[in-house]
């Protein structure tokens, strides 16, 4: 039951194949990250999986003209786009089989130096998996394309998320995502 | 046209097909199957001709693949053109059969695109009935089958050679956990045989430690995540474990059914390695003494397509750019700040041609704390990239053109010290004779008058040779323990005297300092620089003078080690570099004619050279001038000075014996005639050959020698050694104009020698024969004279 729910979300949130594709594989990099990281907790495992998919699920509930914006967000229309936060996490709460879900989706914009929202969290009070999703939140973005830029290079995406090791996020979380990367590169 | 051909019956139809059937079932060569279907369906439906051709949608291309039939190139011309129409209409999206009056034509599908066209054609006007289709769609039905067949047992076979061959090991995994497949990778990597892996459970490739790592992720793949790649211990057969990058991904059907997971598994000790040696070479980089900056060119035709690949921290330095945020970034968009070699041209042609070019020595950084010359050389590395590496030879270049001036110094100081020494001589015998001829004039004003003139300009003519063997550094050293900072204290006085009421003079001594120095010598150092420093200051100012202790480390002009540090700043007029480049060369004066020889500081850099010390100036124009000299600082205590002794009694030489070795012939007849009108026995000697041969012969008692203290074969303390072995009380006095050798230490003098500097009058040589004579012995005496 909860696949089908899991396959219905992930159309949900896009019809086009090559996207869908492209989200399994930012699921691949979380949770690999967890193993990597050495989580070995299955439902904690499955739980990042989720998250990593639907992490911006509260999305539906913000007007399309702020979400496919092309210029900068004003203040108001920022603070609304934060909501997709709680509006998710609360989504997930409901449905999702992983108590562990909900949690990863309302922390997944906190920064590991508390500079981040909504609750301004810091370090290991931020749920690994949230940890994980934002590191590779972040990279899937950078190496899209979005309504106001066009995607970067992989390896200068690297290079703005290892800028941020330390402030935004967790330092062991960014080692052991560029060693993935690197694998993947090379290989 | 075979008119006379009877078409098959539905019977025979159906017989031929399921001939034709059983024939592919023997897993029968596709070409064969093509071969034999033409001639079946050209047989069975009675026609002229049939023809397999092999298309090709993408390319919109047919090519003949096998035919039957007789008849005209125009049937085998319509049969083209038929085929080429049923290839539209299959673009087109039509697959149904085309009937013609003539021909019939089908599709032949193959594995996932279609494999060709059949068509059979006659030149008769025929109707194709059902059967007749029927019949050609089961000929083609069976190639089809066929073709798969085929196609399949390649594919698989391509799968296995690329399992078999790939150097990770591909291991399949059951959606249970059990082993499916293990290739010959596998059984390297684990040690273990591909039947007995097979069926066991794959959780056991993990280490103990980990053994829940692998269930979660079957199960996470299993439902269509694509795991990895991973780095993650795994354990061999026997326990060790190996370092592993770990991919897991589902093998998913057409139909979307997850059947099994495959396991990738690369071993990661090589990758190790060679990180390591990667590690290291970066290592090697940051610490070589030495820039290294490599570009790559992305366009072999285009220098401007150069950019930065790396470079090391000692760059930075070099260009003036923290290189290492500049990664990437095109070379004309690097601001290096290079005066020198920045020239993407040459980089390029590095590329392409694959050799060094060597840029020599090129001046950089110019404006960032001086200029600072490289050696530059750009070499070819592989990827289209070249690297340019700066040594650093700014303080080589200093070192030579220090060299090069203390060279010149040298040569200048030999050839003057030379000069004086033979000046010295001829001064001896002019002040000599004036000297004897004094008494003879008694009584004649005007003569004695022009006696004194001769007199007076001797002895300036000796001040010149004095400045000229210092700088030469050919003066006989007494070296003695000082303390410079007392030494300052009673120097002060003469200082201020010197420099006058305008100047304020300001001496500092921070510690007590020992040095092995002449302390006339060095009074004549303060005093030349003094008079230096107060001839630049003719409107007054500042004259600081300072002892220290100094540790010197690293510096390109001084030695390590301990020195005590004499500094004499002004702040005068000061000096350009071309003044401060030639300061040290005597005669090079820049006041104005008649007020300086051009000596004082040669004599000051010759005393400091002789003393083992080190002399270094600082000066701008305007800005005063400040010499620091370093003399080597001793573990000594400074032995305060006996009492001036009583005067020397006069007593009677007249009995004594004097052997006289002087391989100068005037000079040594000059003393001859000294010594003998004090009434002294004098045996002359040109060399110290002859003296033996002469105390050899001589039957009396030698009472005193005097000696030059350099001289062919034998030095004068070599000699005097010699005689004092036959005659024990013998007394030595040396005479020198400069000591040849002075600075190597090859002829020392005994430390408590008599010692007559050259040129001297009369009197201070019958003055030091006389207190040797009566000393019973010896001590340090010093009768360095000068002629009045």
């Amino acid at each position: 039951m909860k696949t089908i729910s899991m396959d219905v979300l992930t159309a949900a949130i896009s019809s086009d194949p090559a996207t869908r594709e492209h989200m399994n594989r930012v699921r691949g990099y979380a949770v690999s990250l967890a193993l990597v990281l050495g989580v070995r907790n299955h439902s904690l495992l499955e739980a990042i999986d989720e998250a990593a998919l639907l992490h911006d699920i509260g999305k539906v509930a913000i007007p399309s003209h702020i979400l496919n914006k092309p210029d900068r967000l004003t203040t108001a229309e920022f603070e609304e786009m934060k909501r997709h936060v709680d509006v998710g996490a609360d989504m997930l709460a409901q449905f999702s089989l992983h108590a562990a879900v909900a949690p990863i989706v309302r922390a997944h914009h906190e920064n590991w130096d508390g500079t981040g929202y909504l609750r301004g969290l810091q370090r290991r009070t931020i749920p690994l998996g949230a940890r994980i999703v934002s590191v590779v939140d972040c990279f899937d973005a950078l190496t899209s394309d979005r309504p106001y830029r066009a995607r970067i290079p992989r390896e200068e995406a690297l290079q703005i998320v290892r800028s941020r090791q330390g402030t935004m996020y967790d330092p062991a979380v960014v080692d052991a995502f560029v060693r993935v990367y690197d694998m993947e590169t090379e290989s | 046209m075979n008119t006379t051909a009877i078409q098959a019956g539905p019977r025979a139809l159906v017989s031929a097909i399921a001939d034709f059937g059983a024939l592919a079932n023997r897993d029968t060569d596709v070409r064969v199957l093509l071969d034999r279907a033409v001639q079946v369906v050209a047989a069975n439906l009675c026609i002229d001709c049939c023809h397999i051709y092999r298309a090709s949608l993408a390319m919109h291309e047919l090519e003949l693949a096998d035919g039957v039939g007789r008849g005209s190139a125009s049937i085998r011309c319509d049969a083209r053109r038929i085929a080429r129409e049923t290839l539209d209409r299959l673009e087109a999206g039509i697959t149904e059969p085309l009937r013609t009056d003539t021909a019939l034509s089908l599709v032949i599908d193959g594995d996932s695109s279609p494999f060709g066209i059949l068509v059979a054609c006659g030149t008769t006007r025929r109707t194709f009935t059902r059967p007749d289709e029927e019949f050609v769609r089961s000929v083609v039905g069976v190639l089809t089958d066929a073709i798969r067949r085929a196609h399949s047992v390649r594919d698989k076979a391509r799968f296995q050679a690329v399992v078999t061959s790939t150097g990770d090991a591909i291991i399949e995994v059951t959606k249970e956990g059990r082993i499916f497949n293990w290739n010959a990778a596998a059984e390297a990597l684990f040690e273990r045989p591909g039947h007995d892996a097979i069926g066991t459970s794959a959780a056991a490739l993990f280490p103990e430690s980990d053994a829940d790592a692998f269930f979660p992720m079957l199960a996470l793949v299993s439902r269509g995540t694509t795991l990895g790649p991973m780095e993650m211990d795994l354990r061999k057969t026997g326990g060790n474990t190996v370092e592993a990058l770990l991919r897991l991904s589902p093998i998913v059907l057409s139909d979307g059914r997850i059947t099994a997971v495959s396991m990738s598994v690369r071993d990661l000790r090589e990758k190790r390695l060679a990180d390591r040696a990667l590690r290291m070479h970066g290592d090697i980089l940051e610490n070589m003494p030495a820039a290294v900056i490599v570009w790559r060119l992305d366009d072999l035709e285009d220098p401007s397509s150069l950019r930065l690949v790396t470079a090391n921290r000692q760059a930075d330095a070099v260009v003036g750019v923290s290189l290492g945020e500049r990664i990437g970034e095109r070379f004309a968009d690097v601001p290096l700040e290079l005066s020198g070699p920045d020239d993407p041209i040459a980089y390029a042609t590095v590329v392409r041609t694959s050799e060094p070019i060597d840029f020599g020595e090129r001046s950089t950084g110019a404006g960032r704390g001086g200029v600072r010359w490289h050696q530059v050389r750009a070499f070819p590395l592989p990827d289209r990239s070249v690297g340019i590496v700066f040594h650093d030879v700014t303080d080589q270049r200093e070192l030579a053109t220090q060299l090069q001036h203390a060279q010149r110094l040298e040569v200048i100081g030999r050839l003057a010290g030379g000069v004086a020494h033979d000046f010295n001589n001829l001064l001896t015998i002019i002040n000599g004779y004036s000297e004897m001829l004094r008494p003879k004039i008694d009584g004649d004003a005007s003569a004695i008058e022009d006696l004194d003139e001769i007199e007076r300009a001797s002895h300036s003519a000796h001040q010149l040779t004095r400045q000229l063997l210092a700088f030469g550094r050919r003066q006989v050293l007494r070296p003695e323990p000082i303390d410079l900072r007392s030494f300052l204290g009673s120097s002060r006085r003469m200082l201020n005297r010197l420099i006058g009421e305008d100047i304020e003079l300001c001496v500092v001594g921070h510690d007590p300092v020992i040095v092995c120095a002449d302390a006339g010598q060095l009074e004549q150092v303060l005093l030349n620089l003094a008079v230096n420093a107060r001839d630049a200051m003719p409107a007054g100012g500042k004259l600081f003078v300072e002892s220290n202790l100094v540790e010197i480390g690293t510096d390109p002009v001084v030695p390590a080690g301990k020195y005590g540090m004499l500094t004499v700043s002004d702040t005068g007029l000061g000096m350009d570099a071309s003044t401060l480049a030639r300061a040290f060369e005597p005669f090079f004066t820049t006041k104005e004619v008649g007020r300086g020889t051009g000596l004082g500081l040669s004599t000051v850099h010759g005393i400091v050279k002789q003393s083992g010390g080190h002399i270094t100036v600082k000066s701008e124009p305007g800005e005063g001038s400040t010499f620091t000299i370093y003399l080597p600082a001793i573990d000594e205590t400074v032995i305060e000075p006996e009492p001036v002794t009583s005067p020397v009694r006069i007593c009677s030489m007249a009995s004594h014996t004097v052997l006289l070795v002087e391989d100068d012939e005037t000079v040594r007849f000059l003393v001859q005639k000294v010594l003998n009108r004090a009434g002294l026995t004098v045996l002359e000697a040109r060399d110290p050959d002859q003296a033996m041969r002469l105390a050899d012969r001589f039957t009396g008692s030698i009472d005193l020698l005097i000696t030059d203290v350099v001289m062919p074969r034998q030095s004068g303390s070599e000699l005097a050694a010699r005689l004092a072995m036959r005659f024990p009380a013998i007394k030595v006095i040396y005479m020198s104009g400069y000591m040849r050798e002075a600075c190597s230490g090859h002829c020392k003098l005994p430390p408590n020698a008599m010692f007559v500097q050259k040129p001297f009058v009369p009197a201070d040589l019958i003055d030091g024969v006389q207190r040797v004579l009566q000393a019973g012995t010896s001590r340090t005496n010093r009768t360095d004279q000068q002629p009045m």
